[in-house]
């Protein structure tokens, strides 16, 4: 610690002494105690997991027993329906392309408070609601809108030509994947607008105005000019989107529970450790493990390509 | 100078008719959105044969239901008082300490050179760009071992100065002149007491709207509590809880009443410091 230097943003150093090493410390170990327990153990532990199973109350290594057991659902599916990873994974990238698109439409939203639509004040603060509001709120509505007694599973009826009476969208295996993507779009359309708003409200005034005197369209304005100017939160916002690729699921939880064919990767993940009782006797949340491994593994792979290449397509403007 | 010129720019009438169709699209999401809540409050004051009847439809009002709400409601033995001091508890307390913790880490790493500094900047940013998955099995096994499932320890978890809000501080001590902090040693103050009454303060708006975020967050995320406190329950869970117990016991009147009433606190602090949430997040946000 001979090299420790106050006044940092002044270049100034001064000698060391107990007091300031004492005041590190003090602001210093509650987070790294928790970093270290919480964080590096848990992750450490979690690798040592996929490799293990419980047995009579302690735990045993087996080698790859756990990946083979994902890799033969991720092939060949389960019978069992809440188990089926192969339906899992196909669902978790459908969600995943949906939120990619909703990426896209929740840039336009923010760009058009950005360009003070009619209304924008007040939509600025109604679009921020789906983030107050509990989603534990949000399903119970969801869930009586497709109730039987209302229009909605009627309409489906007649646009479908259904010859069979429609009880809930959310119980028929049809339409369930449908209604959980829908409530993802309503729920998503506005998404990162605060994020969105910070960034576009430091792009200078002039340059805008100055494109549009020489009679720049706001769709070539979007694309070649306010674009590359917030391109570095481009960037980060569509690398973490791709780096939570495995992440990706609506309210399925809450919604259907995995049921009708609607189970996505992280949600069968999260349901199998809120099921578990005693992590000594079951078996599957060493599974979790195994599977949430192979999965870090390939998203952060994809992030750094995915980053990468982003990286080289567009200069970044300096302003 | 562009200013002046801003009467020159006139809308095309196909840029203005993109505008209307936005204009309408954004009516009809927004419109959802505030009838949600609504909805919800007029379910909580009608009878559950009327909801079950006709979920949207409309019927005889009972302000009582909302009373009955403290009375009645309750999940995994708790009442709904109990699970509103476990809100507050977990998902105030939390989020307080937690952004506290935060703002002396990233104070005392942008602040003093000493050995680990950058360290910690380094690995935060790791930990926030790296999408790591499944580990909620080794969580729970770590809790479990601990003692801490279902128990008011849970709070030591939410201590993590490792995270994106450590980033929002970093940026804004950095750039905090030290000078401030000369002056107050050249009075006598200590390092606490500079941090605590210099400092800290001028960093308070910025504490105010990350608090404030991770608040709203933490109060209605059912998740993680679901899982590490199914039996002491926060205001999320316990609702999420009495709607799974709905099935036997048909009290959907109570069930919105309390989703209501769960909405009120984030609601009235988003509609008093909705200007202050927005602009110092964005402020404070992603640096370019």
């Amino acid at each position: 610690m001979k090299n420790l230097q106050t006044g940092v943003s002044l270049g100034k150093k001064k000698k060391i002494n107990w007091i300031h090493i004492l005041f590190i410390v003090s602001f210093m170990i509650i987070p790294v105690v928790q970093f270290l327990l919480f964080y590096v153990y848990v992750n450490i532990s979690s690798i040592f997991m996929a490799f293990q199973r419980p047995e009579n109350g302690s735990v045993i290594f087996v080698g790859f027993e756990n990946f083979e057991w994902i890799f033969e659902r991720f092939i060949n599916g389960s019978s069992n329906p809440s188990d089926d990873l192969q339906l899992a994974l196909v669902n978790t990238l459908k969600t995943f392309c949906v939120q990619i698109i909703m990426f896209a439409i929740g840039m336009f939203v923010s760009y058009f408070i950005y360009k003070k639509i009619l209304g924008y004040r007040a939509f600025r603060v109604i679009f921020y609601l789906p983030s107050i509001i509990s989603a534990v709120v949000v399903g119970y509505f969801y869930t009586e809108f497709m109730a039987p007694t209302n229009f909605f599973p009627d309409f489906l009826e007649k646009l479908y030509g259904l010859d069979y009476d429609l009880a809930s969208p959310l119980a028929d295996s049809q339409f369930a994947n449908k209604m959980i993507m829908l409530n993802l779009v309503w729920l998503t359309f506005p998404a990162n607008i605060i994020l969105w708003g910070g960034s576009f409200s430091r792009i200078p005034d002039s340059v805008v105005e100055s494109a549009r005197l020489d009679g720049v369209s706001w769709l070539r304005e979007m694309f070649q000019i306010v674009l590359p100017m917030v391109w570095p939160t481009f960037v980060l916002l569509l690398t973490t989107n791709v780096a939570g690729i495995f992440g990706a699921t609506g309210n399925v939880f809450l919604l259907t529970q995995g049921e009708y064919g609607t189970q996505t990767l992280s949600n069968w993940m999260y349901m199998r450790v809120q099921e578990a009782s005693n992590p000594f006797a079951t078996n599957t949340i060493y599974r979790v493990s195994a599977l949430g491994l192979m999965l870090t593994i390939i998203s952060c792979a994809l992030a750094l390509l995915f980053r990468k290449f982003l990286n080289s397509r567009v200069e970044e403007v300096q302003y | 100078m562009f200013a002046r010129h801003r009467h020159l720019i006139r809308r095309t009438v196909a840029e203005q008719i993109t505008r209307a169709i936005v204009f309408v699209i954004f009516c009809v999401f927004a419109f959802t959105y505030l009838y949600l809540i609504f909805w919800c409050f007029y379910s909580g004051l009608r009878d559950y044969y009327s909801i079950a009847e006709k979920p949207f439809g409309f019927s005889k009002i009972y302000f009582s239901h909302y009373i009955e709400v403290f009375t009645t409601l309750e999940a995994s033995g708790s009442s709904f008082f109990e699970m509103i001091l476990n809100s507050l508890y977990f998902s105030f307390l939390g989020p307080l300490l937690c952004i506290f913790i935060t703002s002396q880490l990233a104070y005392v790493t942008s602040k003093y050179r000493f050995f680990g500094a950058g360290g910690v900047y380094f690995i935060v940013l790791i930990v926030i760009t790296l999408p790591i998955y499944g580990t909620q099995s080794a969580m729970y096994k770590l809790l479990y071992s601990i003692g801490f499932l279902n128990s008011r320890l849970m709070l030591l978890t939410s201590l993590n100065g490792f995270s994106i809000y450590y980033m929002y501080f970093y940026a804004f001590f950095k750039n905090l002149s030290w000078s401030y902090a000369e002056a107050a040693e050249l009075d006598g103050a200590n390092e606490w007491q500079i941090y605590y009454k210099v400092m800290f303060p001028q960093a308070l708006t910025m504490f105010g709207a990350l608090f404030l975020m991770l608040w709203i967050s933490d109060w209605n995320q059912y998740g993680t509590a679901l899982i590490y406190l199914p039996k002491m329950p926060t205001l999320a869970v316990g609702i999420y809880q009495f709607g799974i117990d709905m099935m036997y016991n048909n009290r959907s009147d109570l069930l919105y009443a309390a989703c209501f009433l769960s909405m009120l606190p984030p609601l009235i602090l988003f509609i008093v410091c909705n200007n202050a949430l927005m602009s110092n997040v964005s402020l404070g946000g992603i640096k370019e």
